[in-house]
């Protein structure tokens, strides 16, 4: 008889500790590593070579960075996106939070009015942006249209003779069109403040009323510091959302940005070097710069973080 | 076992394994549309809609024709990108829908087959076969058969990278009726820049509070050649030897001249009409519409006519020119082409040709110019084709298409970037916040320092050999 002990009573094969974990998210596992982490990495490659996707990449060091700082569309892009990041973010975050406090009160209708506010935001971008064409248009679209009548008035009273601009066609109003039409979005923003708001402990408010704090001491020294978390989770968002803009510009200003380049953004200049120009090494050095700036604002913003953000368990 | 209410590994497992297995079992399935037995080649088009359906029908006679090769059409947007990404994945299309003005970029890459190699491979097999299934007396790439600018304009620095299938020549498109309105002649149309300007201010109409009502002409209407006004004053964009002429003085000239139309009307004043100018394919199209009494356009407009304004009644003519370079022999005119490429990678090379040669057929070229509403791109045109043509002035368009004066987009592989450097000084050219001469001067800077970066690394890359002994070959060929 051999030593082997029957089959029955064969001690069960284990997998090493994880395993059965990580053969559960291998899917995604492998997803990442050929689609996210090998592209990514890639992309760095190519950054340091010159390549047109249609030939061979071409080792060249880092001539496509030194190429970067000598070339005035890449400032100008790097200029628009700044500004629309330093206007869109305060602004929608202001009004976000605003939006949010008036729909978390007992106005009638509340639930209609939330609704009203997040549908805009499951709109496709294409299509809002074909709708906020027509809204901005110079000569029949709806904003001037309401302009018109005021615009009248004060050309009466004044002996001018003010006219609305020319939204998408004026460098000079460009830039205002596309913030103004950001704000369309901020659904998403209101939502999450909505839910932030409702976590805030109605102790603190009855505490501060008590105290005689008045509403806006209330907002500035209950409301703001018991969400500053979520405010925080947004503005990073948003910083990086603004950073990479691109589908509403291109469809409402084209390719070329509009007059003077005066809405082409980082991301539009990255796509038409990456294809209608084949040069993508030239676009992935682009990517790498675009990656360290958020990754230098997202630090900004989480260092300065400390002192604005309060968080209730810490 | 499962037992009830916990779901153990070997359970949670089994269903995925099962999952995964009925999904690959009774999952969804591509659409088995070809016949057994066939090589099968795969087309990307740009083309959709009306234009599609045309080529359509031609793949469908071509499948019909013969039992050996299927061709699957697939209508894409973005071509040149999607091709970009399928040429250099090493999985492409058999034949690839390009427009000639793509050659200098794919050809510089060598991701084309230069379509000569093709022909001297495949004629001597081809041509027997042509003329006993298709009735073809001579080959179809005999050089006579085609309009020499349109031989011309499928080559690039010494081949051709692809065959045509459709061609446009562009003119000046007219509301006949608006021009009578304002006593002019419809059946003389401008000639010359100076009779055009006359036309131009009697067709702009202003109501009684000074508002713009219909402009004679606008340049910036359809907006897709601000580049290309200097060709009609005898300038150009690339000289001889490929450097950026944009700052010539006949280009100074033209943009000028183009600078007195927001002049006239006021730049802000201008730029809100322009805004209320609906799309190309669309009943508000501004020819259409009325906003605009002439534009210049290709002659697929007709086909806009047809659609949302049958019985619309328009012209066109050559576009004018100035006074001292004007010649009714030899007028001035873009072309630009639609081709049928083979890229590099392709897999069936000999059945892919097969299909262009098939569409190079009289029959075929002219039913798609037709159903186009585009000029043919042969020098002779059979009896019935105008005849039976939506675009009225079609006769007209084929004169441009034979003319020796007839020009292309510039052939140089950054032009999408030289244009955008266009597109963008044009705006501001347009609402007058710069001079003609400073604008051009500044594009040309630019444009000159990306085609000698284009020309530097070109030279890194194939060490100064010349393209056609860097082209792909065929398999087998020396």
């Amino acid at each position: 008889m051999s030593g082997a002990p029957p089959r029955a009573f064969a001690p069960r094969r284990r997998l090493p500790p994880g395993a059965v974990g990580l053969l559960f998210i291998s899917p995604w596992l492998v997803g990442f590593l050929v689609f996210m982490l090998a592209p990514v990495l890639m992309s760095l490659y190519y950054s340091l070579s010159d390549y047109s996707v249609l030939e061979p990449p071409l080792w060249a060091g880092a001539e496509n960075y030194t190429r970067l700082l000598h070339d005035p569309v890449f400032w100008k892009v790097l200029r628009n996106t700044a500004v629309y990041t330093l206007v869109v973010v305060p602004l929608s975050t202001v009004i976000a939070i605003a939006i949010a406090c008036l729909l978390n009160t007992n106005i009638r209708w509340r639930a209609f009015w939330r609704a009203v506010v997040f549908l805009p935001s499951l709109m496709p971008l294409v299509a809002a942006a074909m709708v906020w064409m027509w809204i901005f248009n110079g000569e029949l679209g709806l904003l001037n249209s309401s302009l018109d009548p005021v615009l009248g008035a004060v050309n009466g009273a004044l002996g001018t003779d003010l006219r609305g601009p020319n939204w998408l066609g004026s460098p000079r109003w460009v830039m205002p069109s596309l913030i103004l039409m950001s704000l369309w979005g901020i659904g998403n923003a209101v939502v999450i403040y909505l839910a932030a708001l409702g976590d805030v402990p109605r102790s603190l408010y009855e505490a501060a009323a008590i105290d005689g704090v008045s509403a806006l001491g209330r907002f500035r020294n209950v409301t703001l510091p018991m969400i500053s978390p979520v405010v925080l989770f947004n503005v990073i968002i948003g910083v990086i959302g603004a950073w990479q803009v691109f589908a509403a510009p291109y469809v409402m200003l084209g390719s070329a940005g509009g007059p003077d380049r005066s809405g082409y953004f980082y991301t539009m200049y990255l796509y038409d070097n990456a294809f209608p120009y084949g040069k993508m090494g030239y676009a992935s050095a682009m990517a790498w710069v675009q990656l360290v700036i958020v990754l230098a604002l997202t630090g900004l913003t989480m260092v300065m973080s400390k002192r604005f953000v309060y968080y209730r368990g810490a | 076992m499962v037992r009830a209410g916990r779901l153990t590994r070997r359970s949670a497992l089994g269903v995925l394994g099962a999952s995964a297995l009925a999904y690959a079992v009774l999952g969804p399935r591509g659409i088995k549309d070809t016949p057994p037995g066939r090589v099968v080649l795969d087309y990307w088009e740009k083309w959709t809609g009306q234009e599609g359906l045309a080529m359509r029908r031609v793949v469908d006679e071509f499948n019909g024709s013969q039992d050996r090769v299927w061709v699957r059409y697939f209508s894409l947007s973005a071509i040149e990108q999607k091709a970009m990404v399928a040429i250099s994945g090493g999985d492409p299309p058999d034949i690839l829908g390009l427009w000639d003005f793509a050659f200098p970029a794919f050809a510089e890459a060598g991701a084309l087959l230069p379509l000569d190699a093709l022909d001297a491979a495949y004629r001597g097999e081809l041509a027997p076969v042509f003329r006993d299934r298709y009735g073809e007396a001579g080959w179809v790439f005999e050089r006579e058969r085609f309009a020499p600018p349109i031989w011309d304009l499928v080559r690039y620095k010494g081949a051709a990278w692809g065959a045509v299938s459709t061609c446009s020549s562009m003119a000046l498109y007219y509301t006949r009726e608006a021009v009578r309105e304002v006593g002019l002649d419809p059946d003389s149309p401008p000639r010359t820049i100076e009779e055009f300007d006359l036309a131009a201010e009697r067709l702009t109409t202003l109501d009684e509070h000074g508002t713009l009502r219909r402009a004679g002409f606008v340049h910036r209407e359809p907006g897709w050649w601000d580049w290309i006004w200097g060709y009609f004053f005898g300038g150009s964009l690339l000289d001889g030897a490929g450097a950026s002429s944009a700052a010539a003085p006949e280009n100074v000239r033209a943009y000028e001249w183009l600078q007195t139309y927001p002049e006239r009307i006021g730049p802000s004043r201008m730029l809100a009409f322009q805004s209320g100018f609906g799309g190309y394919n669309s009943v508000q199209q501004p020819l259409l519409s009325g906003k605009v009494a002439m534009c210049l356009h290709g002659p697929f407009l007709a086909n806009v006519v047809g659609t949302f304004k049958p019985g619309f009644d328009y012209a066109a003519a050559p576009f004018p020119v100035e006074a001292g370079i004007y010649d009714p022999e030899r007028p001035i005119a873009l072309l630009e082409s639609d081709t049928l490429c083979v890229p590099r990678g392709c897999k069936h090379p000999r059945e892919a040709f097969e299909f262009i040669a098939f569409v190079q057929r009289r029959g075929s070229l002219e039913s798609l110019a037709t159903q186009h509403a585009k000029p043919s791109p042969l020098a002779e045109v059979s009896a019935g084709f105008a005849a039976s043509h939506p675009n009225r002035s079609i006769a007209m368009h084929n004169r441009l298409v034979n003319s020796p004066r007839a020009f292309s987009k510039p052939r140089t592989r950054v032009w999408p970037q030289y244009e955008s450097e266009f597109v963008t000084k044009m705006g501001a050219m347009w609402d007058l916040r710069t001079t003609a001469a400073e604008a051009l001067a500044a594009i040309q800077t630019r444009a000159q320092g990306i085609i000698d970066l284009a020309a530097e690394q070109s030279a890194r890359r194939y060490g100064g050999r010349a393209l056609l002994e860097r082209a792909p070959r065929l398999e087998g060929s020396q």
